[in-house]
């Protein structure tokens, strides 16, 4: 059995005393950091009396493993990659396109712009359902900041996390993203955590600017990812997101999409296939603020042996937001006696003039389905492995980054292999 | 004005009135402690076992605090500021004649289709001036009787048949399930007691408006519907009318229980006092309905028509703990002007080929805020158990909300749960061609949401259904244009 969680809790506190990230940061970043460390040695790791953490209450859990992470990572292919080991990026690569400038965040913090300031004051964290949040501000300094200028297409950036023996009991990162006007970016995300790793990303998209993001999560046994990825997008910006879900650990990817701006568009796909111990949950809170907003979350889940997974999607259309439509599909198979479902797909609508709707299932793979296929000469485990492998597919197929597709496809298809 | 200011300004009104007399003696002070629900039992004249049952409520109530995760905005509740106990009004209080009734609640009467001599109970004219009821009342009683069914008040229930309520009192609905639940264990100030006896087909629909002593039940109602083996039951709750009601906080508890093979049906209409167009006043309906399928092959069916209160707070439930049991929820709810709802049903799947069916349509106009949440939860054990959900939402003007929370829960993979939902509203299309064929736009809205809750008045017994329809027409009056 692993040591109790209340010691993580501990022993983060103790990291946090122990090496200040405050060295070299501006004075309103270390009263944001002193402030949030205060507040997570207040309310500790989510439980489950928070509604948002309910069905994945981080505290207790079995602490996290203590892995390393396998070297290999997702071939970048034209793109430029950037590894992050224990959530420290290493080396920048030169020879960006022009218009692109991609620096650490200490860099940028020695800097210490205006809009960083106010993007990294802008996640509310009082909250205690917001304390990995208020975590990841006590621990600034490790992460990105990329800002693409108008016009310039940068190009596929792929970010590989990983973990090596030295790392933290728990590394916090940050990823901020800055698109100016008719910028695009494809973020393709490979993470393999062995230990636990607390992302925040923050995304702010100018008018006509387009940020494919396509996330591929393959922690090892026992490791935790918490991401949380917030979106703000200006008129007729495209937000397109993809997750692909098949690590033996625990994920918690939280999405939060402000579409602030006329004729934006946010589309939100995800597979996840928990198996052995595995869980992952999902939150997505989709904010129409402005007229005329598109809005899309299609999730497909399969569920074997102990694998848990909760989908939390939320869709909210304000007063005034008159022309939005919003979709919201959750589909889940669940294959094994131990394996459990916990599906919520909300919708909060302030608005008359939208088209709004979800939908969620919960069920088997169909015995005719699989009948016809073996009464064709397919092999039962064949066949249920066919139709398991379609169900998923129809989300990553979706996919609009070629590159990210592909390795994608492939990685589901082995998967499936090991658990038919 | 809050509700506390409201309820104060009652409170002083029956000060000034004399209400505190030796004619009118039965009346305790606003506050709420033991001696509080010791007097309330005495003057029920109870058993001791349920005193100490109301008190070990209270002390579990002083333990817990009150809940706010719904979607709604609830002023402050002064617990102590309210009377626990305040017996039916005597004769020479209520209005002598319909002449001394308010003409406006008259025309609604005359819109639902009333007829005369209910309208005057309705109303409150002092029951030795109503001419029919009672005896109706009378006739249903006896021929129940002859059936073996057992349904009076739950004070009479408690001295009669103590037996019976000891058994099932509380085992639906623990004293300590929620807030508003203990509150009403402590305090509860009377309701409904049925038994239907073993294969017993209730000869007619059970309904608290033709029972006798029935029309002041007060805010916290009990009610206890017990289904034996093999028996049926129809039970009609509430009025399409609109009742004279001075109380501001509501908190019911209903319990049922179907024992093996058994089924209830449970339907609801309440129009309770909405507050008025600027929202102020108005009732808060704080419920908790839960039906318990204890033997196998039972079916519990709660079928709801929701059109009044400021605020509605009610899940009408269903355990399927038997196996091949059925749990169904059928619901519309209206709000208006500034009125809230949330509401939506549980299923909880534990036995063997359960099956379930929710269809919810929630309807929103001014400034009123609508939510369905619902909770479908298929236990490890539940082989093959069934869902189906459909919660449908309508919006009228551009000022309203509507909102769905469902929460699925699946352990076992044999299950097969299915939740849609859609949010539309009155398309311009729909209404234009309305008015081409010489419709006018008011009848044209209500054709379109009659159509719309069709599913739901379905379920409803037949002369509930029209009224219900009527009901909705007239609260949904002036929503449009």
């Amino acid at each position: 059995m692993n040591a109790p969680a209340t010691t993580l809790a501990q022993r983060i506190g103790e990291q946090l005393a122990r090496e200040p990230a405050e060295n070299g940061l501006p004075r309103w970043a270390r009263e944001l950091a002193a402030r949030d460390r205060a507040r997570f040695l207040d309310h500790g790791l989510p439980h489950r009396r928070l509604e948002a953490w309910k069905y994945t209450p981080l505290d207790a859990r079995p602490a996290p493993g203590e892995a390393q992470s396998p070297v290999d990572g997702f071939d970048a292919g034209e793109g430029v990659l950037v590894r992050l080991v224990n959530g420290a990026p290493q080396e920048l690569p030169a020879g960006l396109p022009e218009g692109v400038r991609l620096r650490t965040i200490a860099d940028e913090l020695a800097e210490a712009p205006e809009d960083l300031r106010a993007a990294l004051e802008s996640i509310d964290t009082e909250s205690p359902a917001d304390v990995m949040t208020a975590l990841n501000n006590a621990d600034l300094g490790g992460g990105l900041v990329l800002r693409v200028a108008r016009d310039v297409d940068a190009g596929q950036l792929v970010l590989c996390w990983r973990d090596t023996a030295q790392a933290p009991a728990l590394a916090n990162a940050r990823v901020l993203v800055w698109l100016e006007e008719g910028a695009r970016l494809d973020l393709v995300e490979d993470f393999a955590p062995g230990r636990a790793l607390n992302v925040v990303q923050q995304f702010h998209l100018a008018p006509g600017s387009r940020l494919r993001h396509a996330r591929l999560q393959a922690g090892l046994d026992a490791s935790w990812l918490v991401t949380r990825t917030e979106v703000s997008q200006a008129g007729h910006s495209v937000f397109e997101q993809a997750s692909l879900d098949i690590g033996d650990g625990l994920a918690r990817h939280d999405l939060g999409v402000r579409l602030a701006g006329s004729g934006a568009a946010c589309t939100a796909l995800g597979a996840y296939l928990p198996g052995g111990e595995a869980h992952v949950d999902h939150h997505l809170d989709v904010r129409h603020e402005a007229t005329d907003c598109h809005s899309t979350q299609t999730f497909r889940g399969v569920l074997q042996d102990r694998g848990r997974a909760v989908f939390n999607g939320r869709v909210h259309v304000l007063p005034g937001a008159d022309g939005s439509e919003a979709h919201q599909s959750n589909k889940n198979l669940l294959l094994s006696h131990d394996a459990e479902v916990d599906t919520k797909p909300e919708l909060v609508i302030e608005a008359d003039e939208v088209v709004a709707s979800h939908g969620a299932t919960v069920g088997a793979l169909d015995d005719k389905a699989v009948f016809y296929l073996r009464s064709r000469g397919i092999g039962e485990p064949e066949a249920r492995r066919m139709l398991t492998g379609a169900f998923c597919r129809e989300v990553i197929e979706a996919i609009g980054i070629d590159a990210a597709r592909d390795a994608f496809l492939a990685r589901l298809e082995s998967h499936l292999e090991v658990r038919p | 004005m809050s509700s506390t200011e409201t309820v104060e300004r009652h409170l002083q009104g029956r000060y000034k009135h004399g209400f505190f007399t030796d004619i009118e003696a039965d009346a305790l002070p606003p506050g709420l402690n033991e001696d509080v629900i010791r007097a309330i039992s005495a003057r029920k004249r109870e058993p001791e076992w349920l005193l100490e049952w109301r008190l070990r409520a209270y002390r579990k109530f002083l333990k817990m605090t009150e809940p706010h995760w719904a979607h709604l905005d609830i002023e402050p509740i002064d617990f102590q500021a309210i009377s626990y106990y305040s017996a039916p009004k005597s004769d020479k209080d209520r209005p002598k004649s319909l002449d001394e009734v308010d003409p406006k609640l008259l025309e609604t009467y005359d819109k639902l289709g009333v007829p005369l001599h209910e309208r005057a109970k309705l109303a409150g004219v002092a029951v030795d001036a109503v001419f029919d009821s009672v005896s109706v009342g009378t006739t249903f009683k006896k021929e129940l009787e002859k059936a073996g069914v057992i349904f009076c008040s739950f004070a009479e229930a408690a001295r009669e048949h103590p037996e019976l309520v000891r058994k099932y009192l509380g085992t639906v609905v623990p004293q300590h399930d929620n807030y508003f639940a203990a509150l009403n264990s402590a305090v509860f100030s009377d309701g409904s007691f049925v038994y239907v006896p073993k294969g017993v087909r209730c000869p007619m629909e059970l309904s608290t408006y033709f029972r006798i002593n029935a029309a002041e039940t007060g805010q916290f109602e009990r009610t206890l519907v017990i289904a034996d083996e093999g028996s049926y039951v129809s039970y009609l709750e509430g009025c399409t009318a609109p009742m004279r009601d001075e109380n501001q906080l509501h908190a019911a508890v209903v319990e049922l229980v179907a024992l093996e093979g058994a089924e209830i049906k449970y339907s609801t209409v309440q129009n309770w006092y909405p507050g008025d167009e600027e929202g102020k006043g108005g009732i808060y309906n704080f419920v908790t309905k839960r039906g318990d399928c204890r033997g196998d092959r039972s079916r519990i069916s709660w079928t709801q028509v929701e059109t009044g209160s400021a605020i509605t707070w009610k899940y009408p439930s269903c355990v399927l703990r038997g196996d091949d049991t059925v749990g169904e929820f059928y619901s519309v709810a209206l709000t208006n002007n500034y009125q809230q709802a949330d509401t939506g049903t549980k299923m909880i799947h534990l036995g063997k080929n359960t099956r379930s069916k929710i269809i919810s349509k929630g309807i929103s106009a001014g400034h009123g805020q609508n939510a369905y949440r619902g909770l479908v939860k298929v236990g490890k054990q539940a082989e093959n158990a069934r869902n189906f959900t459909q919660c449908d939402s309508m919006l009228i003007g551009k000022r309203c909300g509507a909102h769905t929370f469902p929460y699925i829960e699946v352990q076992n993979p044999t299950a097969k749960v299915e939740h849609e939902a859609t949010t539309s509203r009155i398309g311009e299309d729909q209404l234009f061609y309305c008015l081409q064929r010489g419709i006018g736009e008011e009848d044209a809205v209500s054709m379109i949401v009659d159509g719309f809750c069709k599913q739901v008045f379905r379920e409803l017994p037949m002369e509930f259904a029209v009224e219900a329809k009527a009901l909705l027409e007239i609260s949904l009056e002036g929503a449009v244009g």
